[in-house]
């Protein structure tokens, strides 16, 4: 040691270096004692102190007294520098890059190497075979051994490179990505600091610039500490501590200036000295008038982000309706301003108990319930939370263990309750910071304001999601009764169609009754006069034959001209059980329909409330139906059910009659109820029973209704109005 | 009734349809009854001004005249054949309620839906006359 402090001499040349490396030292001591547990902090440091050896080594190595004593030094001091440092910057690549599983082996590798290159600087004498002079001072030369160790350094360095280019195409987060390409641009200047080897192995006059590239270097890193939050730094960085270093900047020229060049200002004219002295001053000046408070500006630029921030935020947030638009813009906040892994947002769904989940990313829990005992407390005390906190704050004494629980479940270190009016309306949970580092208390404030704004905006956008909702409930339920309403008239439409058509039916059916009835009474009395007159046997049987089918003409010309009837008098209507007219008809029929194989199954209200109307009219409508639907099912197949109900429905009292037969082609539905309308063999119908039927239940009031499928059966319902009593009821 | 022979009872048929009076004059004819046939309201009123009816079987629906206007007419008519009480069997093939109502104000002694069998027409003729004999 004392060898070395004898060989201690300084030249101008090394002053630039020595202030490089002086800084270079300071700023790797700042990133440790952020973060002295983290590793890629401690590495980081390791890399700024290898070059700082290498750096202060070589201040002191070119203006040695003696070659030896350069060497000395070189070896010593310089030599422990530069074999370390492309090991040490692969090590940070691992480190940082997270790559320690797959490559701590090649670290490890690189640690040995750097060391056995180290010793064997002192050991072996390939490896630095001489000095030589060179510009200003003394330069060792590389022997074939530290030839190899240029081969382990360029290559631990290209690997490290390799790390971070591979890292930087992989990672898909902005931030993380600009973090990387900031190192690894920067590894790859200090890159250039290599260029000093060259002279070591050939003779080639390159002034020594390693550290100014390795300055570059370290300016790169610092800018992305500072605007990227590479590493484990808070942003909101020490500001005595960064002014100095700073400061430094400015000074330390200033300062090592008047050292050397004192003499120069001792020996200058007073004026020009005063003029120079000026000159300084007004340097300072301007330096503290400007460029400090940009300085300060730069590095508090958190602060002053996080006031801007919230103003940004405010605004935004009126232009922002769309809940998904707005749970989106907060997550984008929070990870821009915040830097965390994750953001959760959780909305209380309508007026359960329950907080369910809204951002896009759909891990872990989607699913929060309202009565949780931490939700509760949020609920109750509004107040942003952050996981250390619980421990320590005695309002947490009761639920400690709870509200511990919800942060590990689910991965989060501040929760942010969103309360309007006493309720909970959701949550904005937030991750770990990407630095690892703790909340501080400007971000829990802005956190804590942020939350207002975003608790109104939310309560906005989910009410303005309600009225759209109940408005498009409306729209529905509007268009739902203007479809029925349409239905209705359509319903109501047909059926005026078909009483205006079966009025005119039945005022021709009438006229037709009447031209027809003259020849028709005149063929009959004919027919039955000569009846009485004595004739052969064959005479009979024709004249039979021609009152027969005058017979049957009357039949329908009396049907035509019931069902061309106008509406019957008052006198005749009386008060009528529907069930006891049913009743009747199937009485009379039941026992013809079980010779058909007709089974009837009848269900009939005992107490319904009667109608007006004339009884025997009723039954023949009631006994057409019946009648029609034993056709539906003979004609199908041999035996089948008719099932009679009688019932009340809407202020009317019905009948309907249901059969298992071939059904009603959809074609033939509106035509039913013409007259002469009919499906059945000639001879077998007139076409007239259901369209007397229908006359008779519109003469009362009421209508027939017919539900058809083919192949399955048909309903024909008919519904009479109820009868309306003036007095009480009975 | 002094006349030896029994006297024909004297029917007035009233229809515009010429096959069916026609019909109707046989069938009663042969029954022994005098028929006589007016085409019309009007012709039926000229004649039971100047002949006295037992009985007139009588259309409701007719061009002109109609049955229930023709039969009010004879019956208020005055001169030495009229008779407010003359009988009258309504013969309808066709009729509305209203005018079926005023043809029931008028106490017909029958309403014949056409077509009917002889043997309802004839048995209300004899039925009729026979009420009306013991009437008078």
């Amino acid at each position: 040691m004392a060898k070395l402090a004898g060989a201690v001499n300084l030249s101008i040349h090394s002053v630039p270096i020595l202030i490089v490396s002086t800084i270079i030292l300071f700023i790797g001591l700042f990133v440790l004692i952020q973060n002295r547990k983290s590793v890629s902090n401690t590495v980081f440091f390791l890399i700024c102190l290898c070059v700082n050896l290498w750096l202060y080594g070589s201040a002191f190595l070119y203006p040695a007294p003696t070659p030896e004593a350069a060497l000395r030094i070189y070896k010593s001091v310089t030599f422990l520098g530069v074999s370390f440092v492309a090991t040490m910057v692969y090590l940070f690549s691992v480190v940082w890059l997270k790559l320690a599983r797959s490559q701590k082996g090649y670290a490890a590798l690189g640690l040995l190497g750097s060391l056995f290159f180290y010793l064997s600087g002192w050991t072996n004498r390939d490896s630095f075979p001489g000095m030589y002079h060179y510009f200003w001072g003394h330069y060792p030369h590389y022997g074939i051994v530290n030839v190899c160790f240029l081969v382990f350094f360029f290559g631990y360095f290209f690997a490290a490179f390799c790390n971070f280019a591979i890292a930087y195409r992989r990672e898909s987060s902005l931030i993380l990505k600009t973090q990387i390409k900031y190192i690894a641009v920067a590894f790859v200047i200090s890159f250039m600091g290599s260029i000093d080897f060259l002279p070591k192995l050939v003779y080639w006059p390159v002034y020594p610039i390693g550290y100014f590239c390795v300055f570059i270097w370290i300016m790169t890193v610092a800018y992305a500490i500072v605007k990227y939050r590479v590493m484990d730094i808070e942003t909101v960085i020490h500001k005595t501590l960064m002014w100095a270093v700073l400061s430094s900047l400015v000074f330390l020229p200033i300062a090592a200036g008047f050292f050397f060049f004192k003499e120069l200002f001792i020996q200058m004219p007073p004026a020009l000295s005063s003029v120079v002295g000026v000159a300084v001053f007004w340097g300072l000046m301007i330096y503290a008038k400007r460029i400090q408070p940009w300085i300060d500006h730069f590095f508090q630029r958190r602060k002053y982000d996080l006031e801007r921030v919230l103003i940004k935020f405010n605004d935004n947030l009126v232009h922002l309706k769309g809940l998904s638009e707005l749970v989106a813009y907060i997550m984008q906040t929070m990870r821009d301003v915040l830097y965390v892994d994750k953001v959760h947002v959780f909305l209380k769904s309508g007026n359960e108990r329950r907080l369910v989940r809204v951002d896009a990313v759909k891990d872990g829990l989607s699913e929060l319930s309202a009565d949780e005992t931490f939700i509760v407390w949020l609920e109750e005390h509004d107040d942003v939370v952050r996981v250390d906190f619980i421990d320590i704050d005695p309002r947490f004494e009761q639920i400690t263990k709870q509200a511990r629980d919800f942060f590990e479940n689910l991965g989060i270190k501040v929760c942010v309750p969103l309360v309007l009016n006493g309720e909970l309306m959701g949550l904005i949970l937030l991750g770990q910071k990407l630095n690892l580092k703790i909340f501080r208390a400007p971000e829990i404030l802005f956190l804590s304001e942020l939350r207002h704004a975003v608790t109104i905006a939310f309560s906005n956008s989910i009410r303005l999601i309600e009225m759209q909702q109940s408005l498009r409930r409306w729209n529905e339920e509007l268009e739902e009764k203007v479809k029925q309403r349409t239905r209705e008239l359509e319903e109501a439409q047909k059926q005026l169609i078909q009483a205006e058509k079966l009025a005119t039916i039945g005022t021709l059916a009438g006229g037709v009754a009447h031209e027809i009835n003259n020849p028709l009474t005149a063929v009959l009395t004919n027919a039955q006069m000569l009846k009485m007159a004595p004739h052969t046997s064959e005479d009979v049987e024709c004249i039979q034959l021609i009152e027969e089918g005058a017979k049957r003409c009357q039949l329908i010309v009396q049907k035509l001209m019931k069902y061309a009837r106008k509406p019957v008098e008052e006198a005749l209507l009386s008060e009528i059980d529907l069930s006891r007219v049913v009743e009747s008809v199937l009485a009379f029929l039941r026992y013809q329909l079980e010779q058909e194989n007709i089974k009837v199954s009848a269900v009939l209200s005992s107490s319904l409330d009667p109608v007006r109307g004339i009884g025997n009219e009723l039954e023949q409508v009631v006994t057409n139906i019946v009648l029609n639907a034993r056709d539906a099912i003979k004609s199908a197949k041999k035996t089948g059910i008719i099932a009679v109900k009688t019932y009340e429905q809407n202020g009317s009292v019905c009948a309907s009659i249901e059969d298992d037969g071939v059904g009603i082609p959809e074609e033939n539905l509106s035509k039913i109820f013409d007259p002469f309308f009919t499906t059945k063999d000639v001879g077998k119908g007139t076409g007239l029973g259901l369209a007397i039927s229908y006359g008779i239940v519109e003469k009362h009031g009421g209508r027939i209704r017919v539900e058809s499928e083919k192949a399955k059966g048909t309903r024909f319902t008919v519904e009479l109005p109820k009868l309306q009593r003036a007095g009480n009821p009975v | 009734m002094s006349e030896p022979k029994v006297k024909r009872r004297r029917i007035l048929i009233v229809d515009d349809e010429e096959i069916l009076t026609k019909t109707f004059s046989m069938l009663l004819e042969r029954s022994g009854y005098e028929v006589y046939v007016a085409k019309n309201g009007q012709d039926a009123l000229a004649m039971a001004g100047e002949e006295s009816f037992d009985l007139v079987i009588c259309d409701i629906r007719m061009p002109g005249l109609n049955g229930v206007e023709t039969l009010k007419a004879i019956r208020s008519g005055s001169g030495e054949n009229a008779n407010a009480e003359l009988p009258v069997i309504f013969i309808t093939g066709f009729a509305d309620e209203k005018t079926e109502q005023e043809a029931s104000t008028l106490k017909p002694a029958g309403y014949l839906y056409k077509p009917f069998d002889n043997v309802n027409l004839l048995s209300l003729v004899k039925e009729t006359l026979t009420d009306e004999r013991s009437n008078c």
